[in-house]
């Protein structure tokens, strides 16, 4: 609570333009994890739009049903292998939760254990070490289910990536297009499509 | 195109443009400080013509290229001179003049100049571009102190490294290049509505599903495509210099998207423009 506090002050000094550079830091850690508080942000920004009498008729961007139909009559851009991972991934991460709600793979939590205080080794004079069970025994099932389940939604994140991968190599051309138009220097942007080597993970930025 | 698909686009095509036209404004800054000058002369820098060597680096490559600017058409002019022999010649555009545009860089941007360097045999002066949220990247330029143009260019995440940079190796201007030397294109910086802090629609398609956004330094481009059946939802990115390219499968009673933004941006901003996409069952 003290915490989502905090957050919506460092939002509103933000906003003020009077955030410091390490509250700026530790709101980005907040904000890359927290939806709840990128939408708080958006709202916050369209309102000082408003004040500042912009245009913010319709600030979302709009994929209505309609949209939707006509997309779903072109050929998807996205019958590649890359997609029969992603769905053996899919099969695989359904029969492990067993029909649980999926969620995005890097918002959702890593399921807790059940039960960890399995015990520690104890030390016997003229024996091997054993576990002593302290009258807790871990449940081994649902241990080995959890980390089922996170190597499926590891899978998964997996698959993305390597969509993601796919994804710049053939659409980045129309994106430095685009870009090219504001970019100080757009013959940059030319040369992004043809150095081919293997993209680096997205881990942080 | 079927009708419907055409009669759509024609709704779309009319809601953009009057969306546009609302947006349109007069220029709302004035350029006092020395930084805020360097800025507009940096993007005021294609009225001299040049030709010149750069070297570009990205994740563990580098390039170099010849340039120049502009040629008959008004377009620019390069060649990738490690790509092969003799490489073709290829055209880049002019980028979009406009004062609106820089008003909208120095809102989201805090520009700072710095020390003096020679590049290119040119005397240059540094500016710093700081962004004042973390929805954008950090940029450096080195400014030719009599043009005003780029001639390095630094980009750094939001950590401080460097994610990709040029400088000329060697330039040569040229003459003042006048309306009348060639067939200038019509470039419009089309301002559309805002999507996200600071960041403003500057095309919609939304039949094929592709928007652009820029905060008039950076540039988002998202795309819209039905998910593959049996996909799970999830995320995923990658980012190849200062490209980031992020995928998110949405699935459920509102729908099934993949959408996939591709930018000069940090992946909180690719987070947040995914966010930002209605699904079917929201929009009507």
């Amino acid at each position: 609570m003290i915490g989502d506090e905090r957050d919506k002050e460092a939002l509103s000094a933000l906003m003020d333009g009077e955030a410091q550079e390490l509250e700026l830091r530790r709101l980005l850690s907040a904000i890359a994890s927290d939806a709840a508080l990128r939408e708080r942000w958006r709202r916050q920004q369209q309102v000082s739009e408003l004040l500042q009498n912009r245009d913010i008729q319709r600030p979302d961007i709009d994929v209505s049903k309609r949209v939707a139909a006509s997309l779903s009559h072109r050929s998807t851009l996205s019958r590649n292998p890359l997609w029969s991972m992603a769905v053996a991934a899919s099969v695989t991460f359904a029969v492990v939760m067993g029909g649980q709600m999926l969620i995005p793979s890097a918002e959702r939590p890593v399921s807790p254990l059940i039960s960890d205080i399995g015990g520690a080794v104890v030390p016997v004079m003229g024996a091997q070490p054993v576990q002593a069970s302290l009258g807790a025994k871990p449940l081994p099932v649902t241990n080995r289910q959890a980390e089922e389940a996170s190597s499926a939604a590891r899978q998964v994140g997996a698959a993305y990536e390597r969509l993601a991968r796919d994804r710049y190599l053939s659409l980045n051309g129309q994106h430095a297009d685009a870009a090219a138009l504001i970019h100080p220097a757009p013959y940059v942007l030319s040369l992004h499509t043809d150095i081919g080597a293997p993209a680096k993970d997205q881990d942080s930025q | 195109m079927s009708e419907s698909m055409t009669q759509w686009a024609r709704y779309c095509l009319a809601l953009l443009v009057g969306v546009m036209a609302e947006s349109a404004s007069a220029v709302e800054c004035d350029f006092t400080s020395p930084a805020e000058r360097a800025l507009e002369k940096m993007f005021s820098h294609k009225d001299v013509s040049f030709a010149g060597t750069v070297l570009f680096e990205r994740a563990g490559n580098r390039q170099f290229i010849t340039v120049s600017w502009p040629d008959a058409e008004g377009q620019g002019a390069m060649r990738r001179m490690n790509a092969s022999v003799n490489p073709p010649i290829e055209r880049w555009p002019s980028p979009v003049k406009s004062p609106e545009r820089i008003c909208d860089v120095l809102r989201m941007y805090s520009p700072a100049l710095g020390a003096e360097r020679v590049v290119a045999g040119r005397l240059t002066q540094q500016l710093s571009l700081r962004p004042k949220d973390p929805l954008r990247l950090a940029h450096r330029f080195d400014l030719d102190a009599e043009t005003g143009m780029a001639l390095a260019m630094a980009t750094a995440g939001t950590d401080g490294q460097v994610l990709e940079r040029f400088e000329y190796a060697h330039i040569q201007f040229g003459d003042i290049a006048t309306e009348t030397a060639f067939e200038r294109p019509d470039e419009t910086y089309s301002r559309g509505r805002a999507v996200i802090p600071g960041f403003f629609l500057m095309s919609e398609d939304p039949v094929n599903g592709v928007f652009v956004v820029s905060d008039g330094l950076a540039t988002a481009s998202i795309f819209v495509e039905p998910l593959l059946a049996g996909a799970p939802p999830g995320e995923g990115a990658v980012i190849e210099g200062a490209t980031l390219t992020y995928t998110r499968g949405v699935t459920g009673g509102e729908g099934r998207l993949l959408i996939s933004v591709l930018g000069e941006i940090p992946v909180v901003t690719a987070r947040m423009l995914a966010d930002a996409v209605r699904t079917p069952g929201v929009a009507d």
